[in-house]
């Protein structure tokens, strides 16, 4: 069992540990910067720092019927990063073991109650985007 | 480097020290090399080479020690002679380099140097009596040669008695003193010869030599153990033993006679060798060499504390972030009306005194930018020994502060810069001289302070660039663009310009990414320089804030030139242009070129216009919003593979601006505007007449930015130009001489549009071949610089055929020198027009005067 930040990205349910989570924001006023990959919508002013917010919804390939309206402040090895989402659902503990999921940008999958989680690989998600660390 | 017990941060300290001495030492000794130096230029060299001994000593490093003291040594005497002879500096600097080196990790002996130096001071000693004579303005001793030989060699033996040359001591006022009688050969120097028997003077001896002192016969000739050049002494020599040169005194020095003992001491002398020569007598009790004269001062002058680079960086960033605060909550502030004016009072002050926290922050994190000059006039030095150049270079402004980052980083692109500058700018003397030049180069590095930016220029005084290069920089539009591009070095490797490109690209991208400008210009066979243009503090960055499609960019002011309203605009192949001043400018969307979603430009936008690599563009955006100093905020490594951007700044509103690299905006224009038949060239456009328009098309934006106002009228010159003398002018047949492709075609255009029938050769013998084969050809337009045959020869030539000797001759170039007009009106040149900002009406004009319409 280990502690997970369980969240919606449109109404696909996801999971990602808490260590990798620094805080939980509202997605604020996100600068877009031109030029940069489509699943980037841009920049935030986070307590003075500039943190890049990835569009969780369009990297993962889901469908969004509504913008994205929360964000979660992430960080893997020295890049942050902030993911925009629709909703915290909930923060506690899942168990462990995941099914292995076809994608390269999920640890895995389980079940929760009828619902499919798929549990969120931060430090492939930013390599897809960005410099490897 | 090594050291057998020294704590790591006092090794820094240390090495850090000690570099800067030799910094310091280095600048002085280049400027000894070419001429006498002030006296406490030379007491500066004393004191670093006694401190740097002082320290190494400390510090167990026994080796720097005796090579500083050998050096101290040297310029102790010189010291109290109040001179340092020019060809002293060649040895010391020797020793400066090796500790140099040394400090730097090293481990080279320094044996041979330290016998050099010493064998040059044994030689400087030999006739200081005879120096200070001839610098009192006292009689000067017979035979010797000139004052200036700093008494190199002097003839000591026209000194009679003058037995003691403790350094310094006027022999004028001291006659006889210490003199051990006639026991020996009654001079100092005669010692030291004698002493020193077949040992030869080492360096001192091809200098005294050099100065012509008439040196009695009955001193061994002084055989120069080595060259200027080679540094490896073939026999080593004495080693004097500094302290009484330290006191002019005049009394007579037991000490010093001692000096001229102990030639001929084998290498490896590192401790100073006081061995009295039985023959001078008093000089045997010549003790260890003083730490210092009593009273002077340690250092006075060097009061500072070391703190680490980071911390300072700590706090830059600590005070950047409290303005915005500041800012933040001005706005939140500015948005409830009716402040008590004790509140507003109480801000202004705490705005007034985070301006002077922040100045004097960014004052810690600026450097001098001679921080990093000091080693280069000797690299220059050096570098134009070894491949047989000479060359002076200067330092303008080397007080002009930057920040520390910055300056650091544009150690190595300098270095580069001015390497290029010896290796393919500064022609051998030889060449030089052929081309009427000094035999000796000059380049100068300058920085200039220019409006919250530092301007860094290196230019020289060489053979520039090939006309090919510059003919097809005008055609790319740029030199900088030509020089810089990849794989140009390799394309001139059959020329002798070979690598003058070499790492431009780099230097280039490096200023672009500081925010900076990169310009380069260049006179065929005249020299070429290098501009730099950067943001004086990295940090706090000065830029244009402006909006598009909702969005803030700021724009670095460096790369702003100014800013102007896109009003009346001329399209041509689907491509908008406005005339600024004469100057065809491509208009651009600043949302298209960097890629952003906005809605249609507003009527009449405003547009900053932007210039980097020698291209221009006008950048429309919706609105303006102010100058502000920013602080720097990377994009962070997600976004660090998109490039176009400084980075981001914060805003007073909490809102985020983009910071656009305006070099970014221009490749970016270019590379969507490639598609086309051809590069915009600016010239392009000017080709194409149109219809009249009002004037007043253009406004500046009033701001702080703009350098220049874009003045209705200046604009509108441009097109009225064309359409008229069509009507008035009778045509003629004039041959146009123009090697640029482009430059010819616009001319023809020009003179064309005016009614005339045109003839054009690329360069003079093809004009002189139209001039035979064509037929009534009334008035030649000649560029000054071509290949084959120039326009001065061109016009020499007509001038000389009888058939055209009157044949009118208008040149057009960009050498608008007296000089070149005299060439050019003795040569028989009717007049000048200048090619900078062409004007076509003024070509007309003149013409028209010289047809006599």
């Amino acid at each position: 069992m280990n502690a997970y930040v369980r969240f919606r990205v449109a109404d696909e349910a996801y999971a990602i540990s808490v260590q990798s989570v620094l805080e939980v924001a509202g997605l604020g006023e996100v600068t877009p910067v031109p030029g940069s990959p489509i699943q980037i919508l841009g920049v935030r002013n986070l307590r003075g720092k500039i943190l890049p917010v990835i569009d969780l919804a369009a990297l993962l390939g889901t469908r969004r019927a509504r913008p994205a309206a929360r964000l979660l402040v992430t960080e893997s090895d020295g890049r942050h990063a902030g993911l925009a989402i629709d909703e915290v659902t909930e923060v506690g503990e899942l168990a462990d073991p995941v099914e292995e999921g076809e994608s390269a940008l999920l640890l895995g999958t389980m079940l929760d109650d009828g619902d499919l989680i798929g549990v969120l690989n931060l430090p492939a998600v930013l390599d897809a985007l960005g410099v490897p660390a | 480097m090594t050291t057998p017990d020294a704590d790591a941060e006092l090794l820094q300290l240390f090495q850090d020290e000690t570099t800067e001495r030799l910094d310091d030492m280095d600048a002085a000794l280049l400027a000894a090399e070419t001429g006498n130096v002030p006296p406490d230029t030379v007491d500066a060299l004393f004191r670093n080479a006694h401190t740097i001994k002082g320290a190494a000593g400390i510090m167990g490093f026994s080796d720097i020690a005796a090579l500083a003291h050998a050096a101290e040594d040297i310029l102790a005497l010189a010291r109290s002679q109040r001179s340092l002879h020019p060809d002293l500096a060649a040895p010391l600097l020797r020793a400066t380099a090796a500790l140099r080196a040394r400090v730097d990790g090293a481990a080279e002996p320094f044996d041979l140097l330290i016998a050099e130096l010493k064998a040059s001071r044994a030689a400087l000693e030999a006739g200081p009596g005879a120096t200070a004579e001839a610098a009192d303005g006292g009689p000067e001793p017979a035979g010797t040669g000139t004052g200036k030989a700093a008494g190199a060699g002097a003839p000591s033996g026209a000194v009679p008695g003058a037995g003691t040359p403790s350094g310094g001591t006027p022999s004028g006022e001291t006659p006889g003193a210490g003199t051990p009688g006639g026991a020996t050969s009654g001079t100092g120097a005669g010692n030291a010869a004698e002493a020193a028997g077949p040992v030869p003077l080492a360096t001192a001896g091809s200098w005294a030599a050099r100065a012509g002192t008439g040196r009695p016969a009955s001193l061994p000739q002084p055989r120069p153990a080595f060259g200027p050049d080679n540094g490896e002494p073939a026999v080593p020599a004495a080693a004097p033993p500094p302290a009484a040169s330290e006191q002019p005194a005049p009394a007579p020095e037991p000490a010093a006679g001692a000096a001229a003992s102990a030639a001929a001491i084998p290498v490896a002398a590192a401790q100073p060798v006081a061995t009295a020569q039985p023959a001078a007598g008093p000089a045997a009790a010549a003790g260890p060499p003083p730490a210092a004269p009593p009273g002077r001062p340690q250092d006075a002058g060097r009061r500072s504390v070391r703190v680490p680079a980071e911390k300072i960086d700590h706090l830059l960033d600590l005070v950047g972030e409290v303005m915005q605060d500041r800012r933040r909550l001005a706005h939140a502030l500015g948005a409830a009306d009716g402040l008590p004016t004790d509140a507003a009072d109480e801000l202004s002050a705490g705005e007034r005194m985070l301006d002077e926290l922040k100045d004097s922050a960014v004052g810690m994190r600026t450097l001098p930018v001679s921080m990093i000059t000091g080693p280069l006039p000797r690299a220059i030095r050096d570098l134009a020994r070894t491949i047989g150049r000479e060359v002076e270079f200067t330092v303008v402004g080397a007080d002009t502060e930057l920040d520390r980052v910055i300056l650091e980083s544009l150690s190595e692109p300098l270095t580069h810069l001015l390497r290029n500058s010896v290796i393919h700018g500064i022609e051998p003397p030889g060449e030089r001289e052929q081309a009427g030049k000094p035999a000796r180069g000059h380049i100068e590095l300058r920085a200039v302070p220019r409006g919250g930016l530092v301007e860094i220029t290196v230019c020289d005084d060489g053979r520039g660039v090939s006309p090919e290069i510059m003919e097809e920089a005008r055609q790319e539009g740029s030199l900088a663009d030509v020089l810089s591009r990849a794989g140009f070095s390799t394309a001139g490797e059959v020329t002798d310009l070979a690598g003058r490109g070499v790492g431009l690209d780099a230097v280039k991208a490096h200023v672009h990414s500081l925010g900076g400008r990169f310009e380069v210009t260049s006179e065929p066979g005249h020299g070429m320089a290098v501009s730099l243009l950067l943001p004086v503090a990295l940090a706090l960055l000065k830029v244009l804030l402006i909006q598009r499609g909702g969005a803030v960019y700021g724009l670095p002011i460096a790369g702003v030139e100014e800013v102007v309203t896109v009003d009346a605009t001329t399209t041509l192949q689907g491509r908008v242009s406005l005339d600024l001043r004469g100057r065809s400018l491509p208009v651009v969307d600043l949302a298209a070129v960097i890629g952003a979603d906005a809605p249609p430009l507003p009527a009449k936008p405003p547009a900053l216009v932007l210039t980097a690599d020698g291209r221009w563009l006008a950048a429309a955006c919706d609105g303006l919003l102010g100058e502000e100093e920013v602080v720097v905020k990377p994009l962070g490594p997600l976004l660090a593979g998109v490039s176009g951007y400084l980075g981001a700044a914060i805003l007073g509103d909490g809102g985020i601006a983009l910071l656009v690299e305006p070099g970014a905006l221009i490749r970016g224009h270019r590379r969507a505007a490639r598609g086309g038949l051809s590069a915009p060239a600016p010239a392009r456009t000017v080709t194409v007449s149109r219809p009249e328009r009002d004037g007043g098309s253009m406004a500046t934006a009033g701001g702080s930015v703009a350098t220049a106002a874009a003045d209705g009228p200046a604009v509108s010159g441009g097109p009225a130009v064309a359409a008229p003398p069509r009507a008035t002018t009778e045509p003629a047949k004039i041959l146009v001489v123009e090697d640029s492709f482009i430059v010819r075609e616009l001319q023809r255009c020009v003179l064309e549009s005016a009614g005339h029938e045109v003839v054009t050769a690329s360069d003079g013998r093809e004009a002189l071949d139209a001039l035979s084969k064509e037929e009534g050809i009334e008035l030649v337009v000649t560029d000054l610089e071509m290949p084959r045959l120039g326009g001065l020869d061109l016009t020499r030539a007509i001038r000389a055929d009888e058939a055209r000797s009157s044949l009118p001759v208008v040149m057009v170039t960009s050498r608008g020198s007296e000089e070149d007009r005299r060439r050019g009106m003795e040569a028989g040149v009717d007049a000048y027009i200048d090619k900078q900002g062409f004007q076509q009406s003024a070509l007309l004009a003149t013409i028209d005067q010289l047809l006599g319409r």
